[in-house]
């Protein structure tokens, strides 16, 4: 029953109270979530996902667009990286053998690294863009969000959200060549970029709960 | 009863496997698991050695026991001062064990933890010195025909590299990495554990040499030398993206009084392509000499095991006395019963053979009739042992009393050692700071550096 509301819905249930909805959009968008902190901050993504959700909760009276609670939340999550990378820069304790034992070395996302140095490759590379054009991406082909509805979110024209999206591949495609050298080279088809995004979801990336479709 | 003191499927104190009595569990991995041991052997012969059992819920999966089955082998045939050996090899149960050299010390992991910064800079390069000798043995190593093995450890870093108290250094785990080849699984595992130790071109997926040993190996260099890790990031991605590009701090930048020989002795081995780093593992030996020689540094083994007293205060030899040998002979035989099954029910068994013979006798008798005769290499104590027959009747029981193993830790703490402890104590005490809580994780620290890395406890 819970498994058919639309985001949206949920969202207005949330907002009236009622926490199954919450706990239902949290199970059906936690693995996004924590497959964008694994791909960015991986040592601390069960933390910084639950901090996003927390956050989430705080400021659901505040969603502007209910038909994209995920780029919503993604923007969330967006704002707690950045603000896990400033505390990071001002103590530096990565450097520190104290540090070491508490980096928990399991993500899930890093299963993907076994399968295919290609897909490593798209990874580092994604990993490694600024945080805009990172998750224009991630929105687009990982999340599967339409350019109409991407413009709408970022409240753009739908020229301009194309042309950022193009930029974004091309800085993407250009930092794979650089990792790889010799090695394997980004489809320029929008298609096949898909497909390839496509291939790195299917990691096991894990809700705490199986999410309902 | 024993199992409720030690957790299922952990070997009690007593516990025999083949010619090797538990002491206590040192460590507990995903893995595997670790336990301090003796050797037993005619005329009171003792050996006290460390036995790395795999987890009796992988004991079914074959790929796992494959893998633990090539990394016996191939350390098998390495024998090297710098390199801690494997013993033995065994089977009890349907369940695979594995004979390590004890040693008697930290890992390098805990040294630089311990530290809270560079090491002395003598120690540094001796310790380095030392494991670069052990590298360039294993790869000089040919098979049985004459040929090169070609083998590349692919695993080194500072948990690998064990420190005694005397001012040994050992590296461990070789081959596993190799090993871990085969399993996807573990290899994932493996990957995440080690990143920041790992040759750049085995992330980009290129081909290993020794050289990849030399790149981690120097990695080690830099981080005893400067205190500070080598490659650090937010995540693995960025970590990875740093190590495959070699992007380090500068030593300058982090000492900017280092001795520029210093900082290149430092850098050599860092570069990201193998073509750029010193050519093998004797190189890398003979540029530490060299800086050495020309820094009035020496390369001391008795100045590393002055370092370990003075960071981790004395620290007594394992004593074996508070577990009581095996009391029975039918224990002695070691015939596999007839089921394969996890070792607790084991325990039982032990337990029962002590109330006396006759029963022992009784559950040898089905063992025999399934026909699986004990293979020779594990059959070799089968002549009456002048061992005292004098406390058969409470070992377990006393055991268990006189070790309870600590739930959080895993580990069992130390047997009571009256005048050594008092001694240690005092030791910590001196150094600020340094005395609470680390006495009992000792053992087990120790012990973790047999594991994988990413299956250690804690």
């Amino acid at each position: 029953m819970m498994g058919e509301a639309t985001d949206a819905q949920l969202l207005e249930r949330w907002r009236l109270g009622d926490r199954l909805a919450s706990e239902a959009l949290t199970r059906r968008h936690y693995g996004s979530v924590l497959r964008y902190f694994e791909l960015n901050a991986s040592w601390a993504a069960d933390d910084l996902a639950q901090k996003t959700f927390m956050a989430a909760v705080e400021r659901a009276g505040q969603v502007r667009d209910v038909g994209a609670f995920r780029a919503y939340l993604m923007g969330i999550a967006r704002r707690q990286l950045a603000m896990h990378q400033r505390e990071l820069s001002r103590q530096s304790p990565l450097d520190a053998y104290e540090a070491y034992d508490a980096i928990p070395q399991n993500t899930k996302l890093s299963t993907i690294v076994a399968r295919s140095h290609e897909q490593l490759l798209a990874l580092r590379a994604l990993s490694s863009l600024p945080r805009r054009p990172q998750m224009l991406l991630i929105l687009h082909y990982w999340e599967g969000m339409r350019t109409p509805a991407l413009a709408e979110h970022f409240d753009v024209p739908l020229s301009t959200l194309r042309s950022r999206l193009a930029r974004a591949r091309e800085q993407l495609r250009r930092r794979m060549e650089q990792m790889a050298g010799r090695g394997p080279r980004l489809p320029d088809d929008d298609g096949a970029l898909a497909s390839m995004f496509a291939a790195l979801t299917t990691a096991e990336v894990g809700a705490p709960t199986e999410a309902s479709p | 009863m024993t199992e409720a003191a030690s957790g299922p499927g952990v070997l009690a104190p007593g516990t025999r496997l083949g010619r090797y009595q538990v002491l206590r569990r040192l460590a507990l991995g995903g893995m595997a698991e670790l336990y301090l041991a003796r050797q037993l052997g005619d005329a009171g012969y003792e050996k006290v050695v460390a036995l790395k059992r795999v987890l009796p819920h992988l004991a079914e999966e074959k790929s796992f026991v494959d893998m633990f089955l090539n990394e016996a082998r191939l350390a098998a045939t390495l024998s090297h001062s710098g390199i801690a050996a494997v013993h033995d090899f065994g089977t009890e149960h349907g369940e695979h064990f594995m004979v390590l050299e004890y040693v008697h010390g930290r890992s390098v992991l805990q040294l630089l933890k311990a530290a809270r910064g560079p090491l002395p800079l003598g120690v540094a390069l001796t310790i380095v010195h030392e494991v670069a000798g052990a590298l360039h043995y294993a790869h000089e190593r040919c098979g049985s025909d004459g040929a090169p093995l070609g083998l590349v450890h692919r695993d080194v870093s500072p948990s690998n590299i064990l420190v005694s108290f005397d001012g040994d250094v050992k590296l461990v785990d070789f081959g596993i990495a190799k090993a871990t080849a085969h399993n996807q699984a573990t290899q994932t595992a493996g990957i995440k554990g080690k990143i920041a130790y790992m040759a750049p071109e085995q992330l980009r997926g290129e081909p290993l040499d020794r050289r990849s040993d030399v790149f981690a190996l120097s990695v080690v260099l830099y981080e005893l030398v400067l205190g500070r890790r080598c490659f650090s990031a937010p995540g693995e991605f960025a970590l990875i993206n740093r190590v495959a590009e070699a992007r380090y701090t500068k030593p300058s930048r982090i000492d900017p009084n280092i001795h520029p020989d210093l900082a290149t002795l430092l850098t050599t081995g860092l570069d990201a392509q193998p073509d750029g780093r010193p050519a093998t593992a004797r190189d890398v030996q003979l540029r530490i000499e060299a800086f050495a020689e020309a820094h009035a540094q020496r390369l001391s083994r008795v100045a590393v095991a002055h370092y370990m007293e003075a960071s981790f205060g004395f620290e007594a030899y394992p004593q074996t006395s508070a577990i009581p040998l095996p009391a029975v002979e039918a224990a002695e035989v070691p015939v596999p019963p007839p089921a394969r099954r996890s070792l607790v029910p084991w325990l039982g068994v032990a337990a029962v053979l002590l109330v006396g013979v006759g029963v022992g006798v009784m559950l040898q008798a089905p063992q025999e009739a399934e026909g699986e005769v004990a293979p020779a290499a594990i059959a070799a104590p089968a002549a009456p042992s002048p061992r005292p027959a004098a406390e058969p009747e409470p070992a377990v029981e006393e055991v268990v009393a006189l070790e309870p193993e600590p739930t959080a830790s895993d580990v069992a703490p130390s047997p009571p050692q009256p005048a050594t402890h008092k001694r240690k104590r005092k030791k910590k005490k001196r150094r600020k700071g340094k005395a609470s809580g680390s006495a009992p994780d000792a053992a087990a620290g120790l012990a973790a550096d047999y594991l994988p890395p990413s299956r250690r406890p804690g």
